[in-house]
């Protein structure tokens, strides 16, 4: 009975060990990503400076250049691809939400669910054949529209989230006031769940921002200028997928450049969406 | 004025009562375009991965599945056949679930039964927030650090062809399991904290210990650990950017690990630009996207409602 | 030493909320004793500082002496020792629900590899017979506990803890979830055991304390308001004392230190 318990004891230390090293493995692998980063693309930021935000990337195996043109297109893509996803995203929410037993509330939960499902290069291969195609050139307006797609069911869930979460003595105030229902659903419930709104759009924003694979085929590949809305373009993450496996030093610096910049803009826009959808609890 | 007052509100009165009867809602009027909208992306969507494919089932049939062939063409119709890079998406989704719901696991456990409450309130953020990281941040990392450890380890010896730059199936699946390790913790931990604490309560009385606590319990919610596992799959399986840059990006069957091979989805990533040089290779490679949604939709169906279930189970204490 | 449990001026916070004040009570040995009091008093919390179940709650701070068998089992490395013959019995029956009834009750032997075999089987059957449950399912042990009702998944979870061979049964309102009828059983249980085991019984339940304890405790806002014999502290209707306690407490401006609800 001795032993037993001292086998336990044994036991508990080896399995608090294994428990602890795996949880430390993943957070070591956070951390060294963003130092990894911060190091490799240290002599682009000391030799540019905040030209780094202004210039175009180098030729390759010269000078290191800087993200601007791909800043702008990727700022361009992601708002119009964000304004729409939340034009469509919002109202399906407060549907979902607000006429949860209707059939169309149904067919769109139904839709959504399978969207949210499909792996996101598909929505780049679909974009690609129907807008992509005839326009004979990819398009900021095409790697938007891929990335209004995947964004939108985040959108949409959060809206509905935010709207379930009002507590019902709020909701039977909206109600009592002897408004017509939509009137009271659109004029008092959804102004009062503003913060659940904005969170749904970051929320699409951090989304959009970060997805690579449905721009592949959609935004095209021009690194160097910003073409207008339906000329060839490019985002962020897309830079780095395309300058990752290059041979030339200064674009796979450049790379981890965007990476450094990625992971800041993912960190703050999900704690900022973090800090919101914790307030929607009221 | 007053019997127009007194009208008002009996419409008013009257329009409550129309809705009781469901008549059309002119709520559900305003937001109903948006629904449609979003249902004719939906349509699109199934509508260009079948007619786009068509060609491609019409003209290999089973075959398409069956055989590895992978000859493009440019003067006439190549032939195109996904086994291997099926088989490698299945593979690459195989490693990568088995690591993520181990971590996943373990991951639980450490926050559930040792972590003291100020570490467990620091290490959850930041799950959150690794988890948060775009996928081609880790795609960057997999091809810059991963790869090279496992060209280094000489592991690449152990195959026929094995990889020289350490991209390989084993490599892509590593890279994604870890990539999708906190998202699989995250469930498993949200059915773990559903037990009611009342049997947490009950094994402390008993004098178990944190390993013996942790088996109860995790034999409560076991459905989650399936669904952590599956729904890593059904990431996993769809998964692009990662694997594109780690595989290695060549047909191969996935007979031995450490060879550098192709999944579906980084074969349509780096064909798909040029695929309408080749005839027929277009509608092949949306034949192969039509594959691969449905082994990912399946697994991602089928993981939801296992985890769902747990954590009904789990609150209602019942079995 | 004729005492089971011996607490001394225990204080407990939760956070910056005290739940029990300056707490002393003497459990003698071989009795039931009863803690009485409205709910959110601190009943439950000083059951659970007793074998030490209050440490799980965030925020904890557990001040002052609890011996228990005349070991301080807070200070005293051999507390844990003592603990393991303690047993504890929830408000809500909880038995393990994946597990089967024999498992259920054979869980506490096991983890501490006391007993295998022929002589576990044994054990189990000792405790489910204890328990009033035997009759019951000798033919269905390998079911799982969830198949139970919920009187009969009570009496599983004392036999779950009557397993551990325990000097000490805690019982934290035992019989609250329960039709009447059930609870009878029950009760009938607690007084058969008690003639071997000393019982705590936390119960808002006066006359059920009368039924079976002869001592006790009243709390009141995390104090101890009164102890001794039952007889004397309920010499008067327990409402009348509730509502005594209530008036005094809003006299005193409720001074603030517990904002648990009052209410019986």
């Amino acid at each position: 009975m001795r032993l037993h318990s001292l086998k336990r004891a044994v036991l508990d230390r080896v399995f608090l060990a294994v428990t602890a090293s795996a949880t430390l493995a993943l957070l070591a692998v956070g951390a060294f990503i963003v130092a990894i980063s911060a190091v490799e693309s240290f002599p682009v930021i000391a030799a540019l400076g905040p030209a780094l935000f202004i210039e175009p990337p180098g030729l390759p195996g010269g000078e290191f250049g800087g993200l601007g043109p791909v800043l702008v297109s990727t700022a361009v893509i992601v708002s119009l691809g964000v304004l729409v996803g939340s034009l469509i995203g919002v109202p399906v929410g407060i549907l979902m939400s607000e006429c949860r037993g209707s059939w169309l509330a149904r067919a769109a939960d139904a839709a959504l669910q399978a969207i949210s499902e499909i792996p996101s290069v598909v929505v780049g291969l679909v974009v690609f054949v129907v807008l992509v195609l005839p326009m004979r050139t990819p398009s900021a307006i095409a790697a938007a529209v891929s990335l209004c797609i995947t964004a939108l069911p985040y959108i949409a869930a959060q809206t509905r989230e935010s709207l379930a979460a009002i507590p019902l003595s709020y909701r039977e105030a909206a109600f009592s006031l002897g408004l017509p229902r939509w009137k009271a659903v659109l004029r008092l419930l959804v102004p009062m769940n503003a913060r659940g709104v904005a969170t749904a759009v970051l929320l699409g924003g951090a989304r959009a921002l970060g997805e690579t694979a449905p721009v592949l085929f959609t935004a095209g590949a021009a690194f160097s200028a910003f073409y207008g809305l339906i000329g060839p373009s490019s985002t962020l993450s897309l830079l780095i997928f395309y300058f990752a496996p290059s041979p030339y030093e200064n674009w796979r610096r450049l790379a981890w450049a965007a990476v450094l910049l990625l992971v800041a803009l993912t960190i703050v826009l999900s704690s900022a969406v973090r800090r919101l959808s914790r307030g929607v609890k009221m | 004025m007053k019997p127009d007052l007194l009208r008002a509100s009996g419409s008013r009165r009257n329009a409550l009562a129309t809705h009781m009867r469901a008549k059309p809602d002119p709520l559900l009027l305003i937001l109903a375009p948006s629904a449609i909208a979003l249902l004719a992306i939906s349509a699109a969507i199934a509508a260009v991965l079948v007619t786009g494919s068509l060609d491609t089932w019409i003209h290999e049939g089973p075959g398409f599945l069956a055989s590895s062939e992978w000859s493009p063409s440019e003067e006439r119709r190549g032939t195109y056949r996904v086994l291997a890079p099926l088989a490698g998406t299945l593979v690459v989704a195989g490693i990568a679930s088995a690591i993520a719901a181990y971590l996943a696991v373990a991951v639980a456990v450490y926050l559930h039964e040792y972590a003291p409450r100020r570490v467990r309130e620091v290490v959850e953020p930041s799950l959150y927030s690794i988890a948060a990281l775009p996928t081609v941040v880790f795609g960057m990392w997999g091809l810059s650090t991963v790869a090279p450890l496992v060209r280094q380890s000489g592991l690449a010896s152990l195959c026929a062809r094995g990889s020289p730059t350490g991209q390989s199936f084993f490599t892509a699946g590593l890279v994604v399991g870890l990539m999708i390790a906190p998202y699989a913790a995250a469930v498993v931990s949200e059915a773990y904290r559903a037990v009611p604490f009342t049997y947490v309560e009950a094994l402390y009385s008993l004098g178990a210990k944190g390993f013996e606590r942790a088996r109860v319990i995790l034999g409560m919610v076991k459905g989650s650990l399936l669904a952590a596992a599956v729904l890593s799959f059904g990431r996993a399986a769809g998964e692009t950017t990662v694997v594109t840059l780690t595989v290695g990006n060549a047909v191969n069957m996935p007979f031995c690990l450490f060879e550098p091979g192709h999944t579906v989805s980084s074969l349509i990533a780096s064909q798909f630009g040029n695929a309408y040089l080749y005839p027929g290779m277009e509608s092949a490679l949306l034949a192969a996207a039509l594959v691969m949604v449905l082994v990912s939709s399946a697994s991602t169906t089928l993981g939801l409602k296992l985890a769902r279930a747990a954590i009904k189970r789990a609150r209602g204490g019942e079995a | 030493m004729g005492e089971a449990v011996r607490v001394k001026d225990l204080s407990v916070w939760y956070g910056s909320q005290k739940a029990l004040d300056n707490v002393s009570i003497t459990v003698p040995r071989g009795s039931v004793y009863a803690i009485l009091g409205p709910s959110g008093c601190g009943k439950s919390t000083l059951l659970r500082a007793i074998n030490k179940l209050v440490l799980l709650r965030d925020g904890v701070r557990v001040e002052g002496e609890v011996r228990v068998f005349g070991v301080d089992v807070y200070r005293d490395p051999r507390g844990e020792e003592v603990l393991a013959r303690v047993g504890m019995v929830f408000q809500t029956p909880n038995p393990f629900p994946h597990l089967s009834i024999y498992d259920n009750v054979a869980i506490g032997p096991r983890l501490r590899g006391q007993s295998k075999g022929r002589e576990l089987d044994e054990l189990v059957r000792w405790a489910l017979e204890k328990a009033g449950l035997w009759e019951e399912v000798r033919d269905r042990l390998r079911k799982p506990a969830s198949e139970l009702s919920g009187g009969q998944q009570q009496r599983l979870c004392i036999a779950r803890a009557l397993a551990l061979r325990p000097g000490l049964l805690l019982m934290d309102e035992p019989t609250a979830n329960l039709d009447p009828l059930n609870a009878a059983r029950i009760e009938e249980l607690v007084k058969e055991l008690s003639r071997e085991i000393t019982i705590i019984l936390v119960t808002h339940d006066a006359e059920q304390a009368q039924r079976l304890a002869r001592r006790g405790a009243l709390l009141f806002m995390g104090r101890v308001v009164e102890e001794g014999l039952l007889s004397g502290i309920l010499s008067r209707p327990y409402s009348k004392v509730l509502q005594a306690l209530v008036a005094k407490c809003r006299v005193a401006g409720g001074d603030g230190e517990a904002t648990e609800p009052l209410l019986p």
